[in-house]
């Protein structure tokens, strides 16, 4: 038994170590964009564009928005395309993670197979699924035509119902691996023995990835998908290279329109607010996973 | 502890790599002054080449060293976006349509005209429509013209003569050829004409608007109302195309800038507009359908020919700290001789705009070199009848016009309160637009 | 047993499928020519296949430097990545210290700003410590999307392991240094793998900082170097599947590899409890 005081130095010695830890964080990340986050603010807050001295409106930019209909049509389509393919990724990522779990024989290689739409360029995925979209050309209408399913040409791109299904589908494409391998890597870190003890028990399957599974990987879960919803909701490349945010505006997301007001219309100062828009609910989000993750056991 | 020793091994292998491959520029002390150039990389990779071996030569000729760094049809706003705010820009730089007017204004670019009444001097005079891109309202230059990228249209003679159509010469004709084309079986999407977020969409627009007398800004470039009849029978043009006539393909309007290059050339169209690429990989891989495909001048409307321009045009940015020696690169690239070298290299695909050279025999190759050729005199500038400013290009960069064509044929909105919201950006745009 | 054997297998093949279908069409693609292609016919399959777009790719453009260059940049971006976010995520997550909360929150604010409006500052940060113009500007630049988010990936890892296991080690006399890398570090394996594989790929996979902070021909990485396959509306398909194909697969072969050698060789001897 030590003595309270030698208890407290162990204790501050253990936090210095805590801060050594994190140090090399604070410094690269924090201390390398510390001043470009300030200056995106503070560009959100003026009608910068290109070229010219930037003029403080304070709020302004954020007030247009609201009252833009084209800003509420990318709004609807970012929370839509956000969602359903965060969603989908997951379940089909714990599909893949329960089926890995169980396959024996050339695990590695399934794992790595299962990983290429994820590695390969995102720009060649998309325009590989604009290909596979095309009405009178494409894979999908193909062979649909050909084995005699469909008669006229669906025009997937050309209509905003399907085509935002097809920017959903490919971006589901491209990301359900990073799902698959995280839980994956969760699951293996579940002690065994729990299993057996439920195996001996009796349990069914179900009610060991209810009981076990699905509590065991609660927090690897909860950060995978804060992450995917923040990556997925500033996707571009896949919108962009699909449909451009067409037709017209159906699929006209946050990082296109972006783009667009950025790039385009050289209205910078808009365009930081635009993409500063969903930080509230991303900041709540945030936060309350972090109070979860960093909770006192 | 092994692995840590295995893995910290690799960490300082890999930085020390990194340390020898990331500092080329260390290696060789600096000789020679550089002079930065930014070229757009076109499709054509002779012409690149001609251009390329045209600048070495000149630099060696001065002793100075030619950095040249390309950029593509599709991150040129990028990187000139970020050579503007981070104070990067280049010596000599080749600019889009756009690019004169936008950046003239922020004072990026110097005065040129004695540089562009040498090059007539040498050159001849340059075509009327190069003058409202390179020149501005005050009179003075601020670029000088490189090349047109003409758009055309391309006609597939064959389909065309199986179904007894004729090549149109106005946009009436337009339609009632493909009506036919569709109507005889021949082929049953035949026009290839999507309003897209591409020059493919809001070039053509402009063409059609246009030529039937339209426009968004007067002859002093302010912004005038578009509630009239003339944009009510040009969007009426635009989506009946799609709804009622139906010779469309039915997903052109997420065609991206190549999806009409491509269902021409695998034959799943019979006509669209389009700059003169389709015919350079004709001619390149000598295609079996060349010797069915017909390059034409766009067709008129009531107001006549009125049509969109893609010119690229040569300038110094005013940061340049060798102001003369890159004024004089430009006098040796489009001095007559290295010119013309270029023009050899570059099949048929950019079109000069100076007099001498639009001359030259090259360009009576065949009837379709005669149409590309041919076309730029018809070529307006955004905001015509008034002149290019920034705040017409912007109308053309945010895709108002192709969004108006969008909002009836993909959203189904009438073409009235299209029409309303269209204008309202459009006059957002011009009350909004920077002129410190 | 056996049933739910098969229905693994069967849902797995069902993946492979999905994952296929466009993968093939990649390799398909770029094994025939354009007039292949664009002919339509035959559809499914080149007739014949050909090697030309791999031999213009490897020989007409600077495809091998670019690979040099994301591989360069990708492995020292993910060694900076994998030690830095595995010992802040371990201390964010496993040493008590006052305004760890707050830190744990800051390191995801980053996200908030997309590179697209992050990279004119981020390259005057880079220009004043005169990074810019080398693969360096995008070694200092890549961890910052990487390390947030592999710090929470590893987190969420640190966070399942049992305290006890590290508190036995530090009263048998080891320090925190000692604990995490011999107790914890060994346990997280798989975990730290996904870590790097995923920030391997942003890095491998990142266009915008790549296209404005290094301007040298000789520095591209093979996002921008695609680009130089694509232009407006004539893209050089053929080539930019063959590059597709070339820069997946030794990525594929490398993290099998790894997997085995990493995850199965030291997890089979880590204790468990």
């Amino acid at each position: 038994m030590t003595k309270p005081s030698a208890w407290r130095r162990v204790l501050v010695a253990d936090a210095l170590v805590g801060y050594l830890f994190v140090l090399p964080l604070i410094v690269l990340v924090l201390g390398l964009v510390a001043y470009p986050l300030g200056n995106a603010v503070w560009i959100s807050l003026t009608d910068k564009y290109v070229g010219y001295a930037a003029r403080f409106v304070g709020l302004g930019n954020y007030v247009t928005l609201t009252r833009d209909p084209i800003f509420h049509k990318v709004i609807r389509n970012s929370a839509v395309f956000t969602l359903a393919s965060v969603a989908v990724k997951v379940v089909l990522g714990m599909l893949m993670a329960l089926a890995l779990q169980r396959a024996l024989v050339a695990r590695s290689f399934l794992r790595a197979a299962l990983l290429v739409p994820w590695v390969i360029p995102t720009v060649i995925t998309a325009l590989t699924w604009h290909w596979m979209f095309n009405a009178l050309w494409g894979f999908i209408n193909v062979t649909l035509q050909g084995v005699g399913l469909v008669r006229e040409p669906i025009a997937w791109l050309g209509q905003p119902a399907t085509a935002m299904a097809a920017v959903i589908t490919a971006n589901i494409w491209r990301g359900f691996p990073f799902f698959g391998v995280c839980l994956l890597a969760g699951m293996q870190a579940i002690p065994r023995d729990l299993y057996e003890a439920a195996a001996v028990d009796g349990a069914s399957p179900a009610q060991r990835f209810w009981h076990i599974t699905l509590p065991g990987l609660r927090l690897v879960l909860l950060v995978t998908t804060l992450i995917s919803l923040i990556f997925t909701l500033n996707d571009f490349n896949i919108v962009y290279v699909l449909t451009r945010g067409g037709p017209g505006t159906a699929t006209h997301v946050l990082a296109t329109y972006t783009y667009e007001v950025g790039f385009q219309a050289l209205r910078w100062g808009k365009a930081v607010a635009v993409s500063m828009y969903p930080l509230p609910v991303i900041a709540v989000m945030i936060v309350i996973v972090t109070r979860y993750l960093t909770r006192e056991d | 502890m092994t692995l840590l020793a295995r893995g910290l091994s690799i960490v300082l292998a890999a930085l020390l790599l990194l340390a020898g491959a990331g500092s080329p520029a260390l290696a060789q002390p600096a000789q020679k002054p550089k002079i930065r150039v930014w070229l757009l990389r076109t499709y054509v990779p002779d012409a690149n080449h001609a251009l390329e071996d045209s600048i070495k030569r000149w630099a060696t000729s001065k002793n100075l060293d030619p950095v040249i760094e390309y950029f593509t049809f599709d991150d040129i706003e990028t990187k000139y976006v970020a050579a503007i705010e981070t104070n990067a820009l280049p010596d000599v730089g080749q600019l889009q349509t756009i690019g004169p007017a936008r950046y003239r204004g922020m004072g990026r670019l110097l005065d040129l005209t004695d540089l562009a009444n040498e090059l007539v001097r040498v050159n001849g005079p340059m075509l009327e429509s190069a003058l409202p891109v390179v020149r501005a309202p005050d009179g003075r230059f601020h670029a000088v013209p490189f090349n047109y990228i003409t758009d055309v249209q391309f006609i597939r003679t064959d389909l065309f003569r199986k179904a007894g159509a004729k090549v149109p010469t106005t946009w009436e004709e337009v339609r009632e050829a493909a009506r036919l084309i569709k109507a005889k079986g021949v082929m049953e999407y035949p026009l290839g004409q999507s309003w897209n977020r591409s020059a493919d969409g809001y070039g053509v627009f402009q063409a059609l608007l246009y030529s039937h007398g339209g426009g968004w800004a007067d002859e002093q470039g302010n912004y005038t109302s578009i509630m009239n009849d003339t944009w009510r029978a040009v969007v009426r043009w635009a989506s009946e195309i799609y709804l009622k006539d139906k010779t469309v393909p039915p997903d052109a309007m997420s065609w991206t800038g190549f999806g009409n290059n491509e269902a021409f050339l695998t034959g799943k169209i019979a006509f669209t507009f389009n700059g003169p690429s389709i015919y350079y990989v004709l001619e390149k891989e000598r295609r079996p359908i060349l010797k069915d495909t017909l390059m034409a001048i766009k067709p008129a409307g009531p107001a006549g020919r009125n049509h969109d321009v893609l010119l690229l045009s040569w300038t110094v940015f005013s940061s340049s700290k060798q102001v003369d020696a890159a004024k004089d690169l430009i006098r040796f690239v489009m001095s007559t001789d290295e010119a013309k070298k270029y023009m050899q290299q570059s099949w048929g695909q950019m079109v000069p705009a100076f007099e001498r050279l639009r001359q030259d025999p090259y360009w009576q190759k065949n009837e379709s070199y005669r149409a590309v050729l041919e076309a730029p005199k018809y070529a307006r500038t955004p905001g015509w009848p008034g002149p290019l400013t920034a705040a017409a290009a912007e109308v053309v960069a945010t895709h108002v016009l192709t969004d108006l064509c969008a909002r009836v044929i993909v959203d189904g909105w009438d073409i009235e309160k299209a029409l309303e919201e269209a204008d309202k950006r459009i006059k957002d745009i011009y009350a909004n637009v920077p002129s410190r | 047993m056996a049933g739910r054997g098969v229905l693994a297998y069967g849902f797995i093949g069902l993946l492979l499928l999905v994952v296929g279908v466009p993968f093939y069409w990649m390799v398909n693609t770029s094994l025939k020519t354009s007039a292949q292609l664009q002919s339509l016919t035959p559809y499914y399959y080149p007739s014949p296949a050909t090697l030309r777009n791999y031999a213009a790719l490897l020989g007409t453009t600077n495809f091998l430097t670019w690979i040099k260059n994301s591989a360069l940049v990708a492995v020292g971006a993910t060694l900076v990545t994998v030690v830095v976010s595995s010992l802040a995520g371990y201390s964010l997550t496993r040493i008590r210290y006052p305004g760890r909360r707050v830190l744990a929150t800051t390191v995801l604010v980053v996200y908030l700003v997309p590179p697209t409006l992050l990279f004119i500052p981020l390259y005057t940060v880079l220009k004043s410590f005169d990074l810019v113009n080398s693969l360096w500007a995008l070694l200092v630049a890549y961890p910052t999307f990487t390390v947030p988010f592999c710090t929470w990936l590893l987190m969420g890892f640190f966070r399942s392991i049992p305290r006890d296991l590290e508190e036995a080690a530090m009263v048998d006399g080891a320090t925190r240094l000692g604990a995490f890398t011999r107790v914890i570090l060994p346990l997280t394996t798989p975990g730290i793998l996904a870590a790097a594989l995923f920030a391997f790929t942003l890095a491998w996979n990142e266009f915008l900082y790549a296209l404005v902070f290094v301007h040298n021909t000789e520095l591209k990485t093979i996002p921008v170097g695609l680009n130089d396959l694509m232009f407006g509306d004539i893209f050089l398909w053929g080539e930019l599947m063959a590059a597709s194909v070339l820069t997946t697969l030794p990525v594929i072969a490398l993290y099998t590899y790894l997997q085995r050698y990493m995850v199965e060789g030291l997890t089979a001897g880590a204790v468990t409890g």
